[in-house]
């Protein structure tokens, strides 16, 4: 009974919890001023021809990212689905994306997560919907774009559609990334990359190279949003 | 070519193995370096080469090689 009790307690905090992440993200990102500064071009094929992309960014910017995939993909008509992990985090996520029309796979891209990356792969095959992976997520390494992103974009072969973005003035979390949850009123930039088609020819060793290739794709996506806002790294990006 | 000969040209593209090299004992983590991204791989393209479906719940049984072929050839 104890148990049953603490639970219910616990969904009932985990779901007010969401309610304010929702209102809190909505609220603080309606006073953002977002610019795409680059790439608007692949956004704007995108919605004239919706198809399934595998939209990657990196971890620290999921609070940055969730109002601009909500109002330039989603409520424009574009699916999309994201791979929350089990933990309470990953909880409070599914939560808050229930309450936006996005459908959550729960699971990790990186331990045991085979049967959530399976579920993704039928949401782009059989309801075209558009997941968000996060490269690094769930607990990173920071900035490390791990293999099975790289092999769920060949296997299902929609592409990448990665993109950087950052906000000129922000606070930073503890967390293992320095989360970024931007101040209000504060530039934000996009810059978003060429979609990236993965060969379903490819060598594990090619697939290494390829992966190599994304990451510091996303990297240099990322350098050019801080830059257009002046602003500097949240994280030590390990250089190459 | 005949189900557990196409499984096993799967198995040896996503392994880099040589196919006579596919003994059923051999494990697909321990042995052939099938990890998560390949497993993703493996489950993909044997659904794919053979026209099936594979459960979640099957492809969690599936340790060995010798799993692989038996869930195509179920006794």
């Amino acid at each position: 009974m104890g148990l049953d009790k603490d639970s219910r307690y616990g969904s009932i905090l985990i779901g007010v919890g969401a309610g304010l992440a929702r209102w809190i993200m909505l609220t603080l990102g309606w006073t953002w001023k977002t610019r795409v500064v680059a790439g608007q071009q692949y956004l704007d094929a995108l919605l004239a021809k919706p198809r399934a992309v595998i939209l990657s960014f990196w971890h620290n910017r999921l609070f940055l990212s969730g109002p601009f995939v909500y109002k330039s993909l989603l409520g424009k008509g574009l699916p999309i689905t994201l791979l929350a992990s089990q933990s309470r985090d990953g909880e409070l996520v599914t939560r808050v994306c229930k309450r936006w029309g996005i459908h959550t796979v729960r699971g990790s891209a990186s331990r045991g997560g085979l049967q959530a990356m399976r579920a993704i792969h039928r949401a782009i095959k059989r309801q075209q919907s558009s997941p968000i992976m996060i490269p690094d997520g769930p607990r990173g390494p920071l900035y490390y774009f791990k293999p099975g992103v790289v092999v769920l974009a060949q296997m299902s072969q929609a592409p990448i559609l990665p993109y950087g973005i950052a906000a000129r003035k922000f606070w930073s979390l503890e967390s293992w990334d320095r989360i970024v949850v931007p101040r209000p009123f504060t530039d934000v930039a996009v810059v978003i990359g060429e979609p990236q088609l993965v060969s379903r020819e490819l060598s594990s060793e090619q697939l290494e190279t390829e992966r190599q290739r994304l990451e510091e794709m996303l990297n240099d996506l990322t350098r050019q949003a801080e830059a257009a806002v002046g602003a500097a790294d949240v994280a030590r990006r390990p250089s190459r | 070519m005949d189900m557990t000969q196409k499984a096993l040209n799967v198995v040896a593209k996503v392994s880099g193995k040589d196919v006579a090299a596919l003994q059923p004992e051999l494990e697909l983590v321990a042995d052939l370096g099938i990890d998560s991204p390949k497993a993703l791989q493996l489950l993909l393209d044997l659904e794919e080469e053979l026209d099936i479906e594979i459960s979640d719940e099957d492809a969690a049984k599936m340790d060995t090689v010798g799993d692989v072929l038996a869930f195509l050839n179920p006794a």
